[in-house]
């Protein structure tokens, strides 16, 4: 290991030699200043670093709150300041860390400077201390020192570090104790109250949230904080009772209430009281029981209180509400048995709590059961086992999986031997099904442990020497490869242990029960049967990997290589049957299309620039373009580009050098300096930055002697080899899996249930409760519905590419002789014109041009079959597309030599331009006749497709929507939208996820599909429920305008080191907030790919800003949800932000305008109705405007004509209406509380009259 | 053949066909060994860059080890599309040394 990687070296240094200032001293010990001194020997105070972090001030004389910059040379008093702010605002402070010399160095330092040698570290530590998640070196050398202070002596006087960064916040620290005749005057009373209104912005998106929203997102939080500062601050909060509200308020609780939630007992009440226990009322729907809503009301107190802070993670939320809510449910089951066995099928939570009380019972039994003592020798046997099998085996994944398990079980028998445990304690825990699982599978594994690099034990199905010799003497074709490999194959899925691997790695987040049931129906006959013919299939038609692999070994060898992978890939280790296997054949399918289409770089492309290339001069522009790239990828962080610009590099200096090197040399001597030419470019050019990796070249390529080449670079190829029969099966395994998990299964219905359930958690709170009720009414229905759609678009996207080509096929190309044509002219370009239209379908050309030319030789020759023979210029000749497609049939039988022999002519007799145009590059058709592939794409994706998938699910939503009207008119209004949306969505996903694999596995990707894709998982987003069902014109509309996928070049995933890195130069280059770029910045960037500029990021970091601000308002109190998750989710679709907002914000947006709109239309009706004298009010249609404002605005207006005015408090403190007349959607009016009464007035009447 | 099936079989003489060179055969077994080693250095830098840096750091820790050539197989079976990639690194090599030879 290097000494960059061991970790932070910059521990407080003991070489001060002199006394100096506290402030010097905090300098001296900055983190920073010490890496920079000790480590890297150069003087701090060169770089003049500094510590910006930004404070909210409200002004006392405006009340605008107005942003402070707070600055500090050392990291312990930024650090002191960021302690001092209120807990919520500590959280979310990040540090900006400014030194211009310092990020010149890091970013444009070269090869020998210190800085930029170190850089990764050294930003690895900004990001560490912008964050303050660093030690503060002073405060512990400070602990140190007044630690080792002699006790006899008097201890000098400690120094108060104060932070003297802020004036204004010492003040205020020494007036904390004082009690003001207002108590809004209160600093700390403003500052309290500062928080809880950003955090009502923060989680609502608004300042004046309605009462509902402040209910359901904040209020509790708000008590919870008012009640800390009541606890924290007696005497100012007796002071200010009576005087202050939310005050009064926190103190009345604190004497008047507990912090648990007490759930009403009737018994226990019953039995203080001596009354008779009340007779118990049954309810025909148990949402209007009180007990019901008296439980659920507690339970979202409980949960809020016990959360403790404004703004919870959706994680901490979920992981507190859930085991609160699931104790509540049980004890009220538990104590109203006739109760909750009447509404256990009525009532989804009953019905689950029972569910789960019962499993609880059962598994109780099973341990009460257990023989102990058979268990405890279980344990032993296993041990023994492994302890015989240690250091039987030279291969390091094997010794790892024995050392794992012996440690596991020795852990067991430890605690099943000890004498402080008892019995009952020992079967409770060893007991279990879990344990008795792991104690079977372990014994599997050990009894089937493949027979890896040279292992001496026994393992059941080990290949034995003979096999492993290539005795048969005779290679073997890729079909009795494949016989052999399907044998393989049946042992494999007889193998429980492989199976639970390649369900693991196919289905992991799925829940343990639909993992097992998954398992056992892989393991039936009829699947094992469809799985080897399927292994056959892929076997055989795999490429290249195959054809080397059948022709390197043969016989045994063959088969003991195939044995070989099939254990790497799905053996009975799961570590590596999953890494090596499953897991890596499915990334290996799905990467390979990303990987092919990204890395177009072939030797070819440079050699030919070369070629094009006159003159000398010519050839060195060449390649100074390519070293002017390959500097700019060297520091752009991105290796996969570096590599591929680097072997282009590469590949121009050795063509240059050779030309110049080599000039009269011939034969041995002129290749022997070719490839020292080679080697040297090699190593000069590295393709890499990563140290280690450049290490590890250098020490492995240069500095080791030819016989080491030989052995590694052969043991490498072998495990490659060895990781494609890997990939294939595993690729094959996973897709055999995924087609057991299709829109028929039981697995699919598991998994929208599963959705709901996890909406449902998520969902916790007030409007959960209510979403829990209607979703347990509207549950079959809208699963139902979410499936037919699923079902529809699937259908749609497995129509094969094969009806497009067959709606091309039928046509006849035109081709117009122009003056000078010949044949081979008007043959090219019904070649040129016909691969275009495939090209656009997304079938990519990848025929060289020696086999461009034979087709084009083919197909003229076979003219005069069609009917063309002799050609006058102006005429329009027709060549079926079945004799094109033709040609190139034939010319794909070449041989290697054919076309070996035809690249001679190639070269020397077509010019760059034809070539190109040959290759179909930018597929201009030659001809606008020749257009068929629109006519192709819109026979299957544009209007049938939105059509079909439309009907269908419009189908089952109109089913969907006939349940839901039995269900309560409550319910149905409040609750399903964000549940079934997100039920939809989860099904979306999946569905998506699944047609993907599809389209890999079948290796087409065309426009349509992709199209089918996009239009199948979107339109399933919205597809579940009444409310899907009420807006689904207009989305599809709307998704019908825009079928175009937009997908970054790159989704390589970048290290959260490089995000540091270029957040850094972005903040340091335009300015940006550190803390902003922190805060969602980082995010979005994990996102977005290197390849764009840091001009074009800068970009994507303020709409994402801004983006985050939409979402708050559009979302309420999930902003984090969909910030990071959703974002997350949709990264490829975020190289465009207005296209991603387009997406799933659009669909968002739309729906949550509507509901408001519905709403709002509801409350103009009624006060229309209720005031038939008045000027009648209606709104603009896309006014964006809830129920609760219209009310208030509506009140405003009555109030207004009939008391002859009001006061500005009566309207809501904003009004965002758009500028519906003028259709500028974007401008806006904001009136503000306080704004003149006439101003107001005038400008309800304009927009009223405006209206009609 | 593909290349890298010439170079995991050590098929000298279509190797050097493979680039164009025609050497007596005095010279070529000489010639042959030397573009072997060199296409073996391709295919381990190959598998090195496209290691995790944890595994780069476990190899290291190998590198003065006589597992280092079973460490080297395990990984190169651990990464996905390594064959692939390896396979597109050998071509260009050989297109590369094929072009600057011919000329």
């Amino acid at each position: 290991m290097t000494t960059e990687n061991q970790g932070p070296d910059v521990q407080p240094s003991a070489a001060k030699t002199e006394q100096t200032s506290p402030e010097s001293e905090k300098r001296y010990s900055d983190p920073l200043n010490n890496y920079l001194r000790e480590a890297l020997h150069l003087d701090p105070d060169e770089f003049k670093i500094e510590y910006v972090g930004m404070e909210a001030e409200k002004d006392a004389e405006t009340g605008k709150e107005e942003q402070y910059e707070v600055r500090s040379d050392n990291y312990h008093d930024i650090l002191e300041w960021k302690n001092d702010l209120p807990p919520a605002e500590q959280a979310a402070t990040v540090f900006r860390i400014e030194s211009p010399v310092l990020f010149e160095c890091l970013n444009n330092g070269d090869e020998k400077d210190e800085i930029y040698k170190n850089r990764d570290r050294i930003l690895s530590l900004i990001k560490e201390l912008s964050l303050g998640k660093h030690p503060d070196l002073y405060a512990i050398e400070l602990e140190r020192e007044s630690a080792t202070e002699p006790v006899a002596e008097e201890a000098p006087k400690p120094i108060i570090f104060k932070p003297v960064i802020e004036v204004k916040k010492k003040e205020k620290k020494e007036e904390a104790g004082k009690i003001y005749e207002n108590p809004s005057e209160d600093p700390a009373v403003i500052a309290l109250k500062l928080e809880i209104t950003n955090s009502v912005k923060r989680t609502i998106g608004k300042i004046n949230p309605t009462a509902e929203e402040w209910n359901a997102a904040i209020g509790p939080a708000s008590r919870t904080a008012w009640d800390k500062f009541v606890s924290e601050n007696p005497e100012k909060a007796a002071a200010y009772r009576g005087k202050f509200g939310a005050i009064t308020e926190a103190l009345d609780r604190a004497e008047g209430k507990s912090a648990v939630p007490e759930i009403a007992d009737d018994k226990a009440k019953a039995a203080e009281t001596g009354a008779k226990p009340t007779e118990v009322k049954l309810y025909e729907n148990p949402a209007e029981d009180p007990a019901i809503a008296a439980l659920k009301d507690e339970i979202t107190k409980a949960t809020q209180r016990a959360v403790g802070n404004i703004s919870p993670e959706p994680d901490e939320w979920s992981a507190t509400f859930g085991p609160v809510s699931r104790a509540a449910w049980e004890k009220f089951v538990l104590e109203n048995p006739e109760k909750a066995d009447a509404y256990r099928n009525k009532y989804g939570v009953i019905g689950d709590t029972f569910a789960r009380i019962e499993k609880k019972k059962a598994e109780e039994a099973e341990w009460r059961g257990a023989d102990l003592g058979k268990i405890t020798e279980q344990a032993e046997n296993l041990r023994t086992r492994l302890e015989e099998l240690k250091g039987q085996n030279k291969w390091p994944g094997f010794e790892n999986a024995v050392r794992t398990l012996l440690r596991d079980i020795e852990e067991a028998q430890k605690e099943l031997l000890s004498p402080s445990l008892s019995e009952e304690e020992k079967r409770k825990k060893f007991g279990t099904k879990k344990f008795k699982d792991f104690i079977d599978h372990s014994n599997k594994m050990v009894e089937a442990w493949p027979n890896l690099h040279g292992i001496k034990a026994a393992p059941h199905g080990e290949v034995t020497e003979s096999e492993a010799e290539p005795s048969e003497g005779k290679e073997l074709a890729p079909t009795e490869i494949a016989e052999v490999a399907a044998e393989e194959a049946e042992k494999v899925l007889a193998d429980p242990v492989a199976v639970a691997a390649a369900v693991e790695a196919a289905i992991p987040a799925a829940s343990e029960e639909e993992k097992e049931n998954l398992a056992k129906e892989l393991q039936t006959e009829e699947s094992t049967s469809r799985f080897t013919a399927k292994i056959k299939k892929y076997i055989t038609e795999k490429g290249g990997w195959m054809s080397l692999a059948g022709g390197v070994v043969s016989g045994g060898a063959a088969r003991m290589l195939i044995k070989k992978s099939f254990r790497y890939a799905l053996g009975s280790n799961l570590a590596v049957g999953i890494a090596a296997g499953a897991v890596a054949g499915a990334a290996v399918g799905f990467g390979k299309e990303l990987w092919e289409e990204k890395r177009k770089f072939r030797a070819g492309s440079v050699i030919d620039q070369f070629d094009a290339a006159e003159t000398d001069e010519e050839k060195a522009l060449v390649y100074a373009k390519i070293n002017d790239l390959y500097e700019k990828k060297k520091i752009s962080g991105d290796e996969e580009e570096l590599a591929v610009v680097a072997e282009e590099l590469r590949a121009a200096k050795t063509l240059l050098d050779a030309k110049k090197e080599t000039a009269g040399l011939e034969g041995k001597d002129k290749i022997v300096a070719i490839l020292k030419i080679a080697e040297k470019n090699a190593e000069d050019i590295s393709k890499t930055e990563k140290k280690d990796i450049k290490k590890l070249i250098k020490g492995i390529t240069l500095e080791r002697g030819p016989a080491e080449w030989k052995k590694l670079g052969g043991a490498a190829l072998r495990g490659a080899v060895i990781g494609a029969f890997g990939g294939a099966i595993g690729g094959a395994i996973t897709g055999f899996i995924s087609d057991h998990i299709g829109a028929e299964s039981d697995a699919v219905e598991s998994a929208v249930k599963k959705g709901a359930a996890i909406v449902a958690e998520e969902k916790a709170g007030a409007t959960a409760e209510k979403g829990v009720a209607a979703v347990a009414v509207l549950g079959p229905e809208a699963n139902g519905a979410v499936e037919k759609s699923f079902a529809a678009a699937n259908a749609m996207a497995k129509k094969n590419v094969g009806e497009m080509l067959g709606e091309i096929m039928r046509r006849d190309f035109a081709v117009e002789v122009q003056q000078g044509d010949g044949l081979t002219h008007v043959a090219r370009k019904g070649i040129h014109d016909l691969v275009a239209n495939f090209s656009k379908l997304g079938i990519v050309n990848d025929f060289p041009p020696e086999k461009m030319v034979y087709a084009e030789d083919w197909l003229q020759k076979n003219l005069a079959d069609v009917g063309v023979a002799n050609l006058r210029p102006g005429e329009h000749i027709a060549i079926p597309a079945e004799r094109i497609y033709e040609a190139l049939e034939k010319a794909d039988m070449l041989s290697d030599k054919q076309i070996e022999n035809l690249s001679g002519i190639v070269r020397s007799s077509l010019s760059s331009e034809t070539i190109e145009f040959m290759k179909n590059e930018g597929a201009t058709l030659a001809s606008g006749e020749n257009n068929f592939y629109e006519g192709a794409i819109g026979h299957l994706t544009s209007d049938e497709v939105v059509e079909e998938v439309k009907e269908a699910a419009a189908g089952a939503l109109r089913e969907a929507h006939e349940g839901a009207v039995s269900a309560t008119a409550e319910a149905a209004a409040e609750a399903p939208k964000e549940m079934v949306v997100e039920a939809g969505e989860v099904v979306a996903k999946e569905g998506s996820k699944a047609l993907g694999r599809e389209v890999a596995g079948e290796k087409t990707g065309s426009v349509a599909e992709k199209i089918a894709l996009a239009v199948g998982g979107t339109v399933l987003s919205i597809g579940g429920g009444i409310y899907g069902g009420r807006f689904w014109g207009m989305l599809l509309d709307d998704l019908a305008e825009r079928r175009e996928v937009k997908r970054l070049k790159s989704e390589k995933v970048i290290t959260s080191d490089e995000v540091q890195a270029l957040v850094t130069k972005i903040r340091s280059e335009s300015g940006i907030s550190l803390s902003v770029a922190d805060d969602m910045g980082i995010t979005a960037l994990d996102a977005v790919s290197f390849e764009k500029s840091v001009a074009e990021i800068k970009e994507v970091v303020k709409d994402v800003r801004g983006l985050k601000i939409s979402m708050r308002g559009l979302t309420r109190q999930k902003p984090r949800i969909l910030a990071s998750g959703e974002i997350e989710v949709d990264k490829k679709y975020l190289g465009d932000v207005a296209g991603w907002l387009a997406g799933k914000g659009r669909i968002e947006q739309i729906s949550e305008r509507m509901i408001k709109r519905q709403e709002a239309i509801k409350e103009q009706e009624s006060f229309n109705a209720e005031n038939p004298s008045l000027p009648q009010i209606s709104f603009p249609d896309d006014m964006i405007i809830g129920a609760e404002e219209i009310k208030r605005i509506a009140a405003t207006v009555k109030k207004a004509i009939t008391e002859g005015g009001f006061a500005p408090g009566d309207l809501p403190n904003s009004i965002i209406v758009y500028n519906h007349f003028s259709n500028l959607r974007r401008e806006h009016l904001l009136i503000k509380k306080g704004a003149s009464e006439k101003k107001i007035v005038e400008f309800i009447k304009k927009n009223s009259n405006k209206n009609g | 053949m593909d290349k890298s099936e010439l170079i995991l079989k050590k098929e000298k003489r279509e190797l050097l066909a493979s680039l164009g060179i025609n050497l007596p055969e005095s010279e070529a077994e000489e010639v042959a060994d030397k573009l072997l080693e060199h296409f073996d250095k391709i295919i381990i830098e190959t598998l090195l860059l496209n290691l995790s840096l944890e595994d780069a750091e476990g190899l290291s820790e190998s590198t003065n080890s006589d597992k280092l050539e079973a460490a080297v197989e395990e990984l190169a079976a651990k990464t996905p599309g390594l064959l692939e990639k390896i396979e597109t690194a050998l071509s260009n090599e050989f297109e590369v040394i094929k072009a600057a030879y011919a000329k």
